[in-house]
């Protein structure tokens, strides 16, 4: 006789549980319909119901804290996609959500490093490189390390090297000929130095020596493409000479480093503004609006975008948010009123 | 290194008792009845339900894959929180390492075993006025699981429950970031 734990006899000529004659017909075992539904119930043992309890209070545990995770794994996955597509003002934020949740996060602190670096926010750069210092975390991630590389590489650039010349120039900051006679100097024993290239460029552009500051940069971007400031310096050589469909090129440059570096995106729409490429000026600063739109220079561009597509209520609408802005330049806000009442000519 | 199949289960025994409580939990579904259970054990097999001949093919094939459906299941929940912080930010406390091997276990013990399949084929297969749709879609099932049993000697049920504890939740999250 075939029988079970639980005193199931499968050859009983009834229910095989109960013996009960009126058992369900089609079925391989006999049972009467309440042992088939009492034997589908199989009791579950008492240990597997403790342990089931303990791994559900480990479920909801888990849960409750899933949206946070999942929340900081999606930012984070953005984040790269964007710093992928060198959208780095994207990236910034979303890498920036990402350490608020895992403040030690290696790879967070490079890309966030590498996306203020081309965000030409060199202050947060430097901050940030200290605080990955400051973790004392070698990464074996190769990819990781060459991103750092890039960035420390250029940021070399920011300082004059020799710190001498740094403190001498320091104390010539009135005297402009005097400034440029030291950088001179020391630009023909130290010509790999670009931080005082740039300077003088710099000072060379406040001479209105123009030649001198677009030889200095051009041999500047040539040496380190991925060094910004010689772009800026040279970009404003060539609006203070007119020269604004060279100055489109060298913005393109630029955007192709970041394509959502706002000051690039402002310098483009001015020079499309200047060359009456009204259209694509109006969309150029409302990309830089989207990305900082509290950034009073965005304002006064996009202002003026308005008002050379002749959208005047919008014009007028950024012009009194620029005056109602607390700490707002009234000279500049004037001036920018003069432009968009046609009593100042903008454009040559 | 060969870790005979007893000890392996041992370590990962929550897979095994979710394995065969998915099995139950289908019989109960399906109204079969259920003659006896062992949830764990240090033999072979380290688990089994002992269930009547199914009436209807499909719940054989239900009861069969239940352990296919709940243990990924249960363990995607369970490893999934903790997946994020020690793969993504490599910042896992104890906890999330605990939800890590629940997880890990329990998508280990996934696969219906062979005797599973075996029942399957034998009911469905080898069965009357079993639809044909039903012995087609019981083909692929029924080689899955052998390559699976077949595949565990070479760890591939512990590369599967890698795959589902610790790589499927940054899948999803890769995933749903380029849709959100």
């Amino acid at each position: 006789m075939e029988e079970f734990s639980n005193r199931i006899n499968l050859r009983a000529a009834g229910c095989a549980k109960c013996h009960n004659p009126r058992y369900e017909r089609g079925y391989q075992v006999r049972l009467c319909k309440d042992c088939r539904r009492e034997l589908s119930r199989y009791p579950v043992t008492r240990e597997v119901i403790w342990g089931a309890l303990g791994v559900s209070v480990i479920l909801l545990l888990a849960l409750f804290r899933l949206p946070t995770y999942f929340r900081a794994g999606v930012d984070y996955m953005k984040a790269m996609e964007f710093a992928k597509e060198r959208k780095y003002v994207s990236a910034e934020k979303g890498f920036t959500a990402t350490l608020k949740r895992f403040p030690g996060h290696v790879g967070s602190i490079v890309h966030l490093i590498t996306a203020s670096y081309f965000n030409d926010d060199q202050t947060r750069t430097d901050s940030l490189y200290s605080v990955l210092t400051a973790t004392h975390t070698t990464s074996d991630d190769q990819d990781l390390v060459d991103e750092l590389t890039i960035v420390t590489d250029n940021s070399r650039y920011f300082s004059i090297q020799d710190s001498t010349i740094s403190n001498q120039l320091d104390a010539l900051r009135a005297d402009t000929t005097a400034y440029c006679k030291v950088l001179e100097d020391y630009l023909k024993k130290a010509p790999y130095d670009l931080a005082a290239a740039v300077n003088l460029a710099y000072a060379y552009l406040e001479l209105k020596n123009y030649k001198g500051a677009d030889s200095l940069c051009r041999k500047a971007i040539h040496d380190a493409p991925l060094f910004r400031p010689p772009y800026f310096e040279l970009l404003a050589s060539l609006k203070e000479q007119g020269r604004y469909k060279e100055g489109l090129i060298l913005t393109q440059q630029l955007l192709d480093q970041n394509k959502e570096a706002p000051s690039a995106l402002l310098t483009l729409s001015t020079f499309q503004l200047k060359l009456k490429k009204d259209k694509e000026a109006l969309i150029t600063a409302q990309q830089a609006f989207q990305l900082e739109p509290e950034n009073p220079d965005v304002l006064t561009t996009l202002c003026m975008a308005y008002h050379f597509n002749h959208q005047q209520v919008e014009s007028n609408r950024l012009l009194t948010k620029l005056k109602d802005m607390p700490g707002s330049d009234s000279s500049h806000v004037a001036m920018l009123q003069n432009i968009i009442t046609d009593k100042t000519p903008y454009r040559d | 290194m060969m870790i005979p199949g007893v000890y392996m289960a041992l370590i990962t025994f929550p897979g095994v008792v979710v394995h065969e409580f998915a099995h139950q939990l289908f019989c109960r579904l399906c109204g079969v009845a259920i003659f006896d259970v062992k949830y764990f054990q240090m033999a072979d097999p380290v688990g089994y339900v002992q269930h009547e001949p199914v009436k209807k093919p499909f719940h054989q094939l239900l009861i069969s894959v239940g352990p296919f459906i709940v243990n990924n299941i249960l363990a995607l929940a369970i490893a999934f929180p903790a997946a994020i912080p020690v793969f993504m930010f490599n910042d896992g406390s104890l906890f999330d390492f605990l939800l890590l091997y629940l997880g890990l276990s329990i998508a280990m013990h996934a696969f219906p075993s062979t005797t599973d399949a075996k029942v399957m084929w034998e009911t469905i297969w080898h069965g009357k006025n079993v639809p044909l749709w039903l012995k087609i879609i019981t083909v692929p099932i029924t080689g899955l699981i052998y390559a699976g049993a077949m595949g565990a000697v070479m760890w591939l049920d512990l590369v599967w429950g890698m795959g589902v504890a610790f790589g499927l939740p940054i899948l999803i999250v890769k995933f749903l970031s380029q849709v959100m």
